[in-house]
């Protein structure tokens, strides 16, 4: 679980906006990442760099150190060559992103 | 003390932490999702202080710093950049119009530096944070920002040095770029085009082209200003319009060209080309009626001789010079005073000829038949010397007085022209009177007719025949390369 009261409190807003940010990242960076996996697809890997750049902003502002991490890789990584280590980094997001439903479900 | 704050920010992640984040400590805050809407919500709002993104779409925040500083509300209004590439880009990338710069990281640190801001604007103080970047210890660089950045500032330095003016707008027509080129053609400063539709600034005459550009997904270019002169304050415009799209973001660049001093250059040669043609026209008429005049002085000497040996030889010479002063007639009223119509050139010598010598008596028929094809003056000129040598011969010797002529009997006198043109242009004139003897040898002719037709066919390195018909009269032939 993620203690939203405590987090709010150090960040300086209410435990409601906080969860209302949690929608947002979730709701963004799904958004993103499937257009992140299209646009890799499509060899499109300027538009990859910049959405990359776009999750990483919001995953530090909230702290989300997997999703973080994995936008990390994926700035290192040769994307053409390294494909296999590409979509292994897009699954660890999303799955990321389910663990991060889960623990919020009832405040979401 | 509470403020009036606008948030400039294209993730919405973050306009809802800001809002969070300041509205918890009573300020009045609004939110635009790039630099357009920011501008177009402080005209507005009329905020006291900027929280402004860095890398945005269409309008990066160190511009939309600038172009806020051009307004008279904002120029005493607190500009912060709250940006994630602070770290790498460093103060230069932010430019000089902020008031303060905070290194986007995560919310409970950025939410310090964002109070502590605050608290100091309210004091009085902001000053200090001048060339200063709040949090950057807190955060990690990235190479892969740091190379974007290069890159961006290269293209900055590229568009604001072109000669070319460059507007982008998007596909709603809303200007979001200018550079300094497009500042001076459309005699506004960036801040001032900023958000207007860029339609305004174009003859109405282009707007449905402008816009089916706009509409058709496929089109990769549009070039306006080539076919139909297009003039923007009071200069000739010549434009290409290109789609820019990267991701979900769609542009269209217009680059515009002046070309007025070329359009100036241009009405100036064709001035001047016109002036050539009066003058090439003036020179052809003149030497039409010198040579007009010399004619006319030969048949007043015909006049005077009553010897027919001599007549003779001013008949010869009188066609000569007609044929080269109906070469001139012809080239007053072409098109380019280089080319004739040979079928219509050589038709009317051979009748003016004919006339000449005959005084209209013997009603001789004239006729062509054959291409329409030009000849420059180059082939012209031997050309109707020739003919006129064969008509001057045809009317003399062929037809003679067609009354006593046996030949002619029951027959009208007649000269048919033909002109034939494929890999070779062929000329064939023919007579109805007494046929060419067959003993002449026309090669080896002494006579003067003779030799200069030789001569003249030898000029056009043509091939040339003198025959007697196969149903009387005789047929001249001559063909040659074309030019």
């Amino acid at each position: 679980m993620i203690d939203l009261e405590t987090q709010a409190l150090n960040i300086g807003i209410d435990r409601q906006s906080l969860a209302k940010l949690y929608a947002v990242f979730i709701s963004s960076t799904k958004n993103d990442l499937m257009e992140m996996r299209e646009a890799y697809e499509s060899g499109d890997f300027k538009r990859v760099k910049s959405l990359v750049h776009h999750i990483k902003g919001a995953a530090e502002g909230l702290g989300i150190e997997p999703v973080l991490r994995a936008g990390e890789e994926l700035e290192k990584t040769d994307a053409v060559s390294r494909e296999k280590h590409v979509f292994n980094q897009f699954d660890l997001i999303e799955e990321s992103l389910r663990d991060l439903i889960n623990k919020l479900e009832p405040d979401l | 003390m509470t403020y009036k704050v606008l948030v400039v920010d294209n993730q919405p992640l973050m306009l809802e932490f800001m809002k969070a984040l300041l509205e918890k400590e009573g300020h009045q805050v609004k939110c635009a999702g790039d630099g357009l809407e920011a501008i177009e919500t402080a005209k507005e709002f009329h905020p006291d202080i900027f929280f402004i993104d860095m890398i945005m779409p269409h309008i990066d925040g160190a511009r939309l710093c600038a172009v806020l500083r051009k307004y008279k509300e904002f120029k005493k209004s607190l500009l912060v950049i709250i940006s994630g590439i602070a770290a790498e880009g460093g103060h230069s990338y932010i430019g000089a119009e902020a008031d303060a710069c905070i290194a986007k990281g995560p919310f409970d640190k950025t939410a310090v530096h964002v109070l502590k801001i605050l608290e100091i604007f309210t004091s009085g103080n902001i000053r200090q944070f001048k060339n200063k970047i709040l949090g950057i210890d807190e955060i990690y660089r990235r190479e892969v920002t740091k190379e974007l950045l290069f890159t961006h500032k290269h293209l900055e330095v590229l568009l604001s040095s072109m000669t070319f003016a460059v507007l982008e707008f998007l596909e709603d027509f809303r200007i979001v770029y200018a550079n300094p080129s497009a500042e001076e053609i459309f005699r506004m400063k960036e801040f001032e085009l900023l958000s207007q539709d860029i339609r305004n600034f174009i003859p109405e005459d282009f707007h449905k082209q402008i816009e089916e550009f706009i509409k058709d997904k496929t089109s990769r270019k549009l070039e306006l200003g080539d076919e139909k002169l297009l003039q923007i304050n009071e200069r000739f415009i010549h434009v290409v319009f290109l789609p820019v799209e990267e991701g979900a973001n769609k542009s269209i660049m217009g680059i515009f060209r002046d070309v007025s001093k070329y359009k100036i250059a241009q009405d100036e040669l064709n001035e001047s080309l016109k002036l050539k043609d009066t003058l090439l026209k003036e020179i052809h008429h003149r030497i039409k009626n010198n040579l007009s005049l010399i004619t006319s002085l030969l048949d007043i000497q015909k006049c005077k001789v009553n010897d027919s040996l001599y007549n003779n030889y001013i008949d010869e010479i009188r066609g000569r010079i007609q044929s080269i002063e109906l070469i001139h007639e012809k080239l007053c009223d072409s098109d380019d005073f280089k080319t004739v119509n040979l079928a219509g050139y050589l038709h009317d010598l051979s009748v003016m000829i004919v006339n000449s010598i005959t005084a209209n008596e013997f009603g001789v028929s004239v006729s062509a038949e054959g291409s329409d094809l030009k000849v420059s003056t180059r082939k012209a000129v031997p050309l109707g010397l020739i003919t006129a040598e064969i008509i001057t011969n045809a009317v003399k010797y062929g037809f003679g007085n067609p009354a006593d002529n046996p030949d002619l009997k029951g027959k009208v006198p007649g000269i048919i022209l033909k002109l034939q043109h494929d890999r070779k242009i062929r000329i064939i004139i023919e007579n109805n009177g007494t046929p060419f003897p067959e003993d002449i040898n026309v090669y080896k002719s002494e006579s003067l007719g003779m030799i200069l037709i030789h001569d003249l066919a030898d000029q056009l390195d043509a091939e040339y025949k003198i025959k007697a018909g196969k149903n009387g009269g005789t047929i001249f032939s001559i063909s040659f390369e074309a030019d």
